[in-house]
Protein backbone atom coordinates (compact mmCIF):
# COMPACT_ATOMS: atom_id res chain seq x y z
CA UNK A 1 0.00 0.00 0.00
CA UNK A 2 2.76 2.64 0.96
CA UNK A 3 4.21 2.08 -2.28
CA UNK A 4 1.36 3.08 -4.51
CA UNK A 5 1.30 6.06 -2.27
CA UNK A 6 4.84 6.69 -3.36
CA UNK A 7 3.68 6.45 -6.62
CA UNK A 8 0.92 8.47 -6.73
CA UNK A 9 2.55 11.60 -4.61
CA UNK A 10 5.26 11.59 -7.47
CA UNK A 11 2.97 11.83 -10.14
CA UNK A 12 0.66 14.70 -8.34
CA UNK A 13 4.33 16.62 -7.83
CA UNK A 14 5.27 16.55 -11.17
CA UNK A 15 1.87 18.01 -12.15
CA UNK A 16 2.29 20.33 -9.66
CA UNK A 17 5.51 21.42 -10.76
CA UNK A 18 4.77 21.87 -14.70
CA UNK A 19 1.98 24.65 -13.67
CA UNK A 20 2.00 27.85 -14.68
CA UNK A 21 1.19 29.53 -11.52
CA UNK A 22 2.93 32.29 -9.12
CA UNK A 23 6.31 30.89 -7.34
CA UNK A 24 3.88 31.56 -3.74
CA UNK A 25 1.38 29.47 -5.20
CA UNK A 26 3.66 26.43 -5.90
CA UNK A 27 5.35 27.06 -2.41
CA UNK A 28 1.40 26.54 -0.75
CA UNK A 29 0.81 23.50 -3.19
CA UNK A 30 4.01 21.61 -2.33
CA UNK A 31 3.90 22.42 1.63
CA UNK A 32 0.23 21.14 1.47
CA UNK A 33 1.02 18.28 -0.22
CA UNK A 34 4.27 17.44 1.75
CA UNK A 35 2.15 17.26 4.54
CA UNK A 36 -0.42 15.18 2.98
CA UNK A 37 2.05 12.32 1.94
CA UNK A 38 3.64 12.48 4.93
CA UNK A 39 0.22 11.24 6.29
CA UNK A 40 -0.14 9.10 3.78
CA UNK A 41 2.69 7.14 3.93
CA UNK A 42 2.42 6.85 7.86
CA UNK A 43 -1.13 5.72 7.38
CA UNK A 44 -1.06 4.33 3.27
CA UNK A 45 -5.22 3.36 3.52
CA UNK A 46 -6.08 6.52 2.00
CA UNK A 47 -9.12 5.99 -0.44
CA UNK A 48 -8.35 8.39 -3.22
CA UNK A 49 -5.22 6.56 -3.41
CA UNK A 50 -5.83 2.95 -3.18
CA UNK A 51 -8.91 2.55 -4.53
CA UNK A 52 -8.93 3.16 -8.10
CA UNK A 53 -5.80 1.01 -8.94
CA UNK A 54 -7.19 -1.60 -6.63
CA UNK A 55 -10.31 -1.68 -9.00
CA UNK A 56 -8.56 -1.41 -12.11
CA UNK A 57 -6.36 -4.41 -11.14
CA UNK A 58 -9.68 -6.14 -9.61
CA UNK A 59 -11.00 -5.47 -13.05
CA UNK A 60 -8.30 -5.95 -15.68
CA UNK A 61 -4.96 -7.28 -13.11
CA UNK A 62 -3.09 -4.84 -13.66
CA UNK A 63 -3.19 -1.12 -11.49
CA UNK A 64 -0.91 0.75 -13.92
CA UNK A 65 -2.78 2.42 -16.25
CA UNK A 66 -4.50 3.63 -13.20
CA UNK A 67 -1.69 5.53 -11.98
CA UNK A 68 -3.12 9.13 -13.16
CA UNK A 69 -6.60 8.94 -12.34
CA UNK A 70 -5.36 7.76 -8.84
CA UNK A 71 -3.39 10.97 -8.70
CA UNK A 72 -6.42 12.95 -10.12
CA UNK A 73 -8.41 11.56 -7.34
CA UNK A 74 -5.89 12.10 -4.74
CA UNK A 75 -5.55 16.10 -5.42
CA UNK A 76 -9.73 16.22 -5.45
CA UNK A 77 -9.96 14.68 -2.16
CA UNK A 78 -6.99 16.70 -0.69
CA UNK A 79 -8.47 20.04 -2.07
CA UNK A 80 -11.92 19.10 -0.96
CA UNK A 81 -10.33 18.27 2.59
CA UNK A 82 -8.42 21.41 2.92
CA UNK A 83 -11.43 23.54 2.53
CA UNK A 84 -13.46 21.21 5.41
CA UNK A 85 -10.85 22.10 7.72
CA UNK A 86 -10.77 25.72 7.35
CA UNK A 87 -14.67 25.82 7.32
CA UNK A 88 -13.91 23.20 10.89
CA UNK A 89 -10.88 25.26 11.89
CA UNK A 90 -9.23 22.89 12.05
CA UNK A 91 -6.33 23.67 9.43
CA UNK A 92 -3.15 22.02 10.27
CA UNK A 93 -0.25 24.02 11.45
CA UNK A 94 1.40 24.99 8.27
CA UNK A 95 -1.85 26.65 7.55
CA UNK A 96 -2.04 28.56 10.84
CA UNK A 97 -0.34 31.92 9.25
CA UNK A 98 -1.77 32.02 6.44
CA UNK A 99 -5.04 34.03 4.86
CA UNK A 100 -8.29 31.96 4.23
CA UNK A 101 -7.72 33.32 0.57
CA UNK A 102 -4.70 31.57 0.21
CA UNK A 103 -6.47 28.49 1.58
CA UNK A 104 -9.42 28.92 -1.30
CA UNK A 105 -6.93 29.56 -3.67
CA UNK A 106 -4.56 26.41 -3.33
CA UNK A 107 -7.95 24.35 -2.70
CA UNK A 108 -9.57 25.99 -6.03
CA UNK A 109 -6.66 24.53 -7.78
CA UNK A 110 -6.84 21.10 -6.37
CA UNK A 111 -9.73 20.58 -6.86
CA UNK A 112 -10.55 21.69 -10.11
CA UNK A 113 -7.54 22.27 -12.35
CA UNK A 114 -4.96 19.53 -11.10
CA UNK A 115 -7.24 16.40 -11.16
CA UNK A 116 -8.30 17.38 -14.90
CA UNK A 117 -4.21 18.01 -16.02
CA UNK A 118 -4.27 14.26 -14.21
CA UNK A 119 -6.65 13.09 -16.34
CA UNK A 120 -5.28 14.52 -19.66
CA UNK A 121 -2.09 12.05 -18.89
CA UNK A 122 -4.16 9.38 -20.03
CA UNK A 123 -4.17 11.01 -23.84
CA UNK A 124 -0.57 9.75 -24.01
CA UNK A 125 -1.47 6.03 -22.88
CA UNK A 126 -4.07 6.17 -25.89
CA UNK A 127 -6.92 6.52 -23.91
CA UNK A 128 -9.90 7.43 -26.39
CA UNK A 129 -11.22 10.56 -26.46
CA UNK A 130 -14.98 9.78 -25.53
CA UNK A 131 -13.44 8.08 -22.15
CA UNK A 132 -11.43 11.16 -21.43
CA UNK A 133 -14.28 13.46 -21.74
CA UNK A 134 -16.55 10.69 -19.44
CA UNK A 135 -14.32 11.19 -16.54
CA UNK A 136 -13.79 14.73 -16.68
CA UNK A 137 -17.81 14.99 -16.52
CA UNK A 138 -17.51 12.24 -13.41
CA UNK A 139 -14.82 14.61 -11.12
CA UNK A 140 -17.21 17.53 -12.27
CA UNK A 141 -20.69 15.61 -11.46
CA UNK A 142 -18.84 14.18 -8.20
CA UNK A 143 -17.47 18.13 -7.14
CA UNK A 144 -20.97 19.55 -7.26
CA UNK A 145 -22.46 16.47 -5.35
CA UNK A 146 -19.74 16.89 -2.63
CA UNK A 147 -20.34 20.69 -2.52
CA UNK A 148 -23.72 20.06 -2.16
CA UNK A 149 -23.17 18.01 0.88
CA UNK A 150 -20.61 20.13 2.31
CA UNK A 151 -22.66 23.11 2.24
CA UNK A 152 -25.94 21.32 4.09
CA UNK A 153 -23.05 19.97 6.36
CA UNK A 154 -22.33 23.89 6.87
CA UNK A 155 -26.43 24.66 7.33
CA UNK A 156 -27.73 21.82 9.37
CA UNK A 157 -26.69 23.77 12.56
CA UNK A 158 -28.94 26.50 11.94
CA UNK A 159 -31.69 24.66 11.25
CA UNK A 160 -34.65 23.78 13.59
CA UNK A 161 -35.40 19.93 12.56
CA UNK A 162 -33.09 17.62 10.76
CA UNK A 163 -34.34 14.31 10.12
CA UNK A 164 -31.86 10.98 10.66
CA UNK A 165 -32.60 10.84 6.54
CA UNK A 166 -31.75 14.30 5.90
CA UNK A 167 -28.69 13.91 7.81
CA UNK A 168 -28.09 10.26 5.86
CA UNK A 169 -28.62 11.80 2.19
CA UNK A 170 -26.02 15.16 3.51
CA UNK A 171 -23.04 11.94 3.99
CA UNK A 172 -24.04 10.36 1.35
CA UNK A 173 -23.59 13.27 -1.27
CA UNK A 174 -20.37 14.94 0.90
CA UNK A 175 -18.80 11.68 1.55
CA UNK A 176 -20.57 8.80 -0.41
CA UNK A 177 -19.96 10.67 -3.68
CA UNK A 178 -16.31 10.56 -3.19
CA UNK A 179 -15.77 6.98 -2.83
CA UNK A 180 -17.95 6.06 -5.25
CA UNK A 181 -15.77 8.55 -8.11
CA UNK A 182 -12.36 6.82 -6.57
CA UNK A 183 -14.07 3.36 -7.54
CA UNK A 184 -15.62 4.22 -10.28
CA UNK A 185 -12.91 5.71 -12.49
CA UNK A 186 -11.01 2.63 -11.81
CA UNK A 187 -14.26 0.39 -13.20
CA UNK A 188 -14.64 3.30 -16.31
CA UNK A 189 -11.18 3.15 -17.31
CA UNK A 190 -10.54 -0.83 -17.23
CA UNK A 191 -13.73 -2.17 -18.71
CA UNK A 192 -16.67 -1.19 -20.63
CA UNK A 193 -19.05 -3.07 -18.97
CA UNK A 194 -21.89 -1.03 -17.34
CA UNK A 195 -23.20 -3.47 -14.41
CA UNK A 196 -19.40 -3.97 -13.10
CA UNK A 197 -18.82 -0.45 -13.03
CA UNK A 198 -21.97 0.17 -11.49
CA UNK A 199 -21.49 -2.56 -8.72
CA UNK A 200 -18.00 -0.88 -7.85
CA UNK A 201 -19.53 2.66 -7.46
CA UNK A 202 -22.06 1.46 -5.29
CA UNK A 203 -19.40 -0.41 -3.22
CA UNK A 204 -17.57 2.73 -2.89
CA UNK A 205 -19.97 4.77 -2.31
CA UNK A 206 -21.70 2.55 0.83
CA UNK A 207 -17.72 2.32 2.07
CA UNK A 208 -17.20 5.99 2.24
CA UNK A 209 -20.66 6.54 4.02
CA UNK A 210 -19.74 4.02 6.51
CA UNK A 211 -16.53 5.73 6.98
CA UNK A 212 -18.00 8.38 7.71
CA UNK A 213 -20.32 7.46 10.54
CA UNK A 214 -17.48 6.37 12.08
CA UNK A 215 -15.26 9.61 11.61
CA UNK A 216 -18.51 11.15 13.07
CA UNK A 217 -18.46 8.71 16.06
CA UNK A 218 -14.55 9.51 16.08
CA UNK A 219 -15.76 13.58 16.58
CA UNK A 220 -17.28 13.36 19.02
CA UNK A 221 -15.78 10.45 21.16
CA UNK A 222 -12.24 10.07 20.00
CA UNK A 223 -11.31 12.76 21.76
CA UNK A 224 -11.26 14.43 25.03
CA UNK A 225 -12.42 17.64 23.39
CA UNK A 226 -14.64 17.04 21.03
CA UNK A 227 -13.74 19.40 17.72
CA UNK A 228 -16.86 18.58 16.40
CA UNK A 229 -18.97 19.64 19.47
CA UNK A 230 -16.84 22.89 19.01
CA UNK A 231 -17.90 23.83 15.84
CA UNK A 232 -21.67 22.99 16.63
CA UNK A 233 -21.86 20.11 14.06
CA UNK A 234 -24.70 17.92 13.44
CA UNK A 235 -23.29 14.93 13.00
CA UNK A 236 -24.95 11.80 12.71
CA UNK A 237 -24.85 10.76 16.26
CA UNK A 238 -26.13 14.13 17.43
CA UNK A 239 -28.81 14.22 14.96
CA UNK A 240 -29.77 10.62 15.81
CA UNK A 241 -30.25 11.78 19.93
CA UNK A 242 -32.43 14.85 18.90
CA UNK A 243 -34.67 12.68 17.01
CA UNK A 244 -35.01 10.23 19.64
CA UNK A 245 -34.78 11.62 22.97
CA UNK A 246 -38.18 12.88 24.52
CA UNK A 247 -38.65 16.91 25.45
CA UNK A 248 -37.39 16.98 28.29
CA UNK A 249 -34.30 15.87 27.45
CA UNK A 250 -34.04 16.94 24.14
CA UNK A 251 -34.75 20.53 25.35
CA UNK A 252 -31.25 19.68 27.70
CA UNK A 253 -29.49 18.47 24.97
CA UNK A 254 -30.05 21.48 22.72
CA UNK A 255 -28.74 23.75 25.64
CA UNK A 256 -25.87 21.78 26.16
CA UNK A 257 -24.78 21.48 22.23
CA UNK A 258 -25.26 25.37 22.98
CA UNK A 259 -22.70 25.37 25.95
CA UNK A 260 -20.56 22.60 24.31
CA UNK A 261 -19.66 25.58 21.15
CA UNK A 262 -17.99 27.67 23.97
CA UNK A 263 -16.00 25.48 25.70
CA UNK A 264 -14.97 21.49 26.21
CA UNK A 265 -16.77 21.50 29.49
CA UNK A 266 -19.66 19.57 29.21
CA UNK A 267 -18.34 17.81 25.99
CA UNK A 268 -18.62 14.57 28.52
CA UNK A 269 -22.41 15.86 29.43
CA UNK A 270 -22.98 15.41 25.55
CA UNK A 271 -21.30 12.19 25.51
CA UNK A 272 -23.81 10.71 28.64
CA UNK A 273 -26.90 11.72 26.84
CA UNK A 274 -25.85 10.48 23.35
CA UNK A 275 -25.37 7.47 24.72
CA UNK A 276 -28.73 7.29 27.13
CA UNK A 277 -30.48 7.76 23.65
CA UNK A 278 -28.38 4.71 22.19
CA UNK A 279 -26.77 6.98 19.24
CA UNK A 280 -23.62 4.91 19.79
CA UNK A 281 -25.18 1.36 19.25
CA UNK A 282 -27.34 2.92 16.44
CA UNK A 283 -24.75 4.97 15.30
CA UNK A 284 -21.83 1.89 14.50
CA UNK A 285 -25.05 -0.61 13.43
CA UNK A 286 -25.89 1.79 10.60
CA UNK A 287 -22.23 2.29 9.70
CA UNK A 288 -21.79 -1.51 9.93
CA UNK A 289 -25.10 -1.98 7.71
CA UNK A 290 -23.23 0.24 4.59
CA UNK A 291 -20.04 -1.80 5.79
CA UNK A 292 -22.42 -5.11 4.77
CA UNK A 293 -23.94 -3.10 1.51
CA UNK A 294 -20.74 -2.57 0.46
CA UNK A 295 -19.44 -5.99 1.01
CA UNK A 296 -22.65 -7.13 -1.35
CA UNK A 297 -22.00 -4.55 -4.22
CA UNK A 298 -18.17 -5.59 -3.78
CA UNK A 299 -18.79 -9.83 -4.16
CA UNK A 300 -21.25 -8.29 -7.20
CA UNK A 301 -18.63 -7.04 -9.13
CA UNK A 302 -16.24 -10.74 -8.37
CA UNK A 303 -13.14 -8.76 -8.26
CA UNK A 304 -9.79 -10.66 -9.84
CA UNK A 305 -6.92 -12.14 -7.55
CA UNK A 306 -4.83 -9.31 -5.02
CA UNK A 307 -6.31 -7.10 -5.54
CA UNK A 308 -9.66 -7.93 -4.35
CA UNK A 309 -8.46 -9.85 -0.96
CA UNK A 310 -6.98 -5.98 -0.69
CA UNK A 311 -10.48 -4.15 -1.37
CA UNK A 312 -11.97 -6.59 1.17
CA UNK A 313 -9.20 -5.99 3.43
CA UNK A 314 -9.58 -2.21 3.31
CA UNK A 315 -13.54 -2.68 3.94
CA UNK A 316 -12.73 -4.90 7.21
CA UNK A 317 -11.32 -1.83 8.59
CA UNK A 318 -14.66 0.17 7.81
CA UNK A 319 -16.64 -0.86 11.16
CA UNK A 320 -16.49 -0.65 14.88
CA UNK A 321 -18.45 -3.54 14.90
CA UNK A 322 -16.68 -7.23 15.40
CA UNK A 323 -15.78 -9.14 12.37
CA UNK A 324 -17.63 -12.20 11.74
CA UNK A 325 -14.40 -14.48 12.67
CA UNK A 326 -14.41 -12.59 16.43
CA UNK A 327 -17.91 -12.45 16.39
CA UNK A 328 -18.09 -16.51 15.56
CA UNK A 329 -15.38 -17.01 18.41
CA UNK A 330 -16.93 -15.14 21.33
CA UNK A 331 -20.29 -17.16 20.80
CA UNK B 1 -32.40 -10.47 2.79
CA UNK B 2 -30.85 -11.72 -0.87
CA UNK B 3 -27.65 -10.18 -2.03
CA UNK B 4 -29.28 -8.75 -5.35
CA UNK B 5 -29.70 -5.06 -5.18
CA UNK B 6 -32.84 -2.89 -5.94
CA UNK B 7 -36.25 -4.16 -3.76
CA UNK B 8 -34.56 -7.39 -2.36
CA UNK B 9 -31.65 -5.17 -0.78
CA UNK B 10 -34.05 -2.46 0.48
CA UNK B 11 -36.21 -4.80 2.34
CA UNK B 12 -32.92 -6.54 3.72
CA UNK B 13 -31.84 -3.36 5.29
CA UNK B 14 -34.78 -2.41 6.57
CA UNK B 15 -35.56 -5.88 8.49
CA UNK B 16 -31.90 -5.02 9.99
CA UNK B 17 -32.61 -1.63 10.43
CA UNK B 18 -36.05 -2.49 12.78
CA UNK B 19 -33.94 -5.21 14.35
CA UNK B 20 -31.01 -2.69 15.18
CA UNK B 21 -33.38 -0.18 16.79
CA UNK B 22 -35.40 -2.86 18.67
CA UNK B 23 -32.41 -4.43 20.04
CA UNK B 24 -31.15 -0.79 21.39
CA UNK B 25 -34.57 0.29 22.55
CA UNK B 26 -36.78 -2.53 23.58
CA UNK B 27 -35.96 -4.23 26.76
CA UNK B 28 -37.64 -7.34 26.44
CA UNK B 29 -36.28 -7.96 22.82
CA UNK B 30 -32.84 -9.20 23.51
CA UNK B 31 -33.44 -11.10 26.28
CA UNK B 32 -36.69 -12.86 23.93
CA UNK B 33 -34.35 -13.32 21.09
CA UNK B 34 -31.88 -15.34 23.61
CA UNK B 35 -34.48 -17.86 24.26
CA UNK B 36 -36.36 -18.07 21.07
CA UNK B 37 -34.54 -16.59 18.44
CA UNK B 38 -37.68 -17.09 15.82
CA UNK B 39 -40.46 -17.11 18.04
CA UNK B 40 -39.45 -13.43 19.07
CA UNK B 41 -38.80 -12.38 15.83
CA UNK B 42 -42.57 -13.47 15.16
CA UNK B 43 -43.56 -12.11 18.03
CA UNK B 44 -42.31 -8.41 16.68
CA UNK B 45 -43.95 -8.89 13.21
CA UNK B 46 -41.20 -10.71 11.57
CA UNK B 47 -41.87 -13.21 8.68
CA UNK B 48 -38.72 -14.54 7.24
CA UNK B 49 -37.31 -16.85 5.44
CA UNK B 50 -34.95 -19.85 5.88
CA UNK B 51 -32.03 -17.38 4.07
CA UNK B 52 -32.96 -14.07 5.61
CA UNK B 53 -33.80 -15.98 9.46
CA UNK B 54 -30.09 -16.74 9.06
CA UNK B 55 -29.10 -13.36 8.24
CA UNK B 56 -30.67 -11.99 11.44
CA UNK B 57 -29.33 -14.99 13.54
CA UNK B 58 -26.09 -14.02 12.14
CA UNK B 59 -26.93 -10.19 12.68
CA UNK B 60 -27.95 -10.38 15.73
CA UNK B 61 -25.41 -12.56 17.10
CA UNK B 62 -22.53 -10.49 15.99
CA UNK B 63 -23.58 -7.08 16.86
CA UNK B 64 -26.51 -6.42 18.87
CA UNK B 65 -25.35 -7.27 22.36
CA UNK B 66 -21.90 -5.23 21.76
CA UNK B 67 -22.59 -1.93 24.85
CA UNK B 68 -21.36 1.25 24.37
CA UNK B 69 -18.19 0.52 25.96
CA UNK B 70 -17.14 -2.12 23.48
CA UNK B 71 -17.38 -0.07 20.73
CA UNK B 72 -15.73 3.04 21.86
CA UNK B 73 -12.98 0.31 22.42
CA UNK B 74 -13.21 -0.48 19.12
CA UNK B 75 -13.01 2.96 17.73
CA UNK B 76 -10.19 3.94 19.81
CA UNK B 77 -8.26 1.09 18.26
CA UNK B 78 -8.92 1.91 14.69
CA UNK B 79 -5.66 3.16 12.96
CA UNK B 80 -6.10 6.79 11.87
CA UNK B 81 -5.82 5.46 8.07
CA UNK B 82 -9.07 3.87 8.65
CA UNK B 83 -10.37 7.59 8.98
CA UNK B 84 -9.28 9.00 5.98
Amino acid sequence: MRERVGRVFALVDELTEELPVPAIHRELLRVHLGVAREDAETSPEMSAVQIPLLVHAAVAGDEKPALPVAAACTLLYLGADLLDSMLDHELPPSWHTRDSAEVTLTATTLLAALPQLSIARLREEGTPPAKLSALSYLFADTVLMMNAGQHEDFLFPNLENVSLEDSRAMVERKSGAANALFARVGAVLATEDSSTIEAYAAFGSCFGIAKQLINDMWGIWGETTSQDLLNGKRTFPIVHALSTLRREQRERLQKLLAVARESAEHHDEVRALLAAAGSVRYTALIAWLYQQRARNRLSAASPRGSAGRELRMLLDRASVLPHPKEAQSSV
Amino acid sequence: MEQQGGRQEFRRDKALEALAILSIYEPGFLGGIRDDLEATLWRYGFALSPQEMWEARHYLTQNAEQTDEEILQRLESLEAGSRW
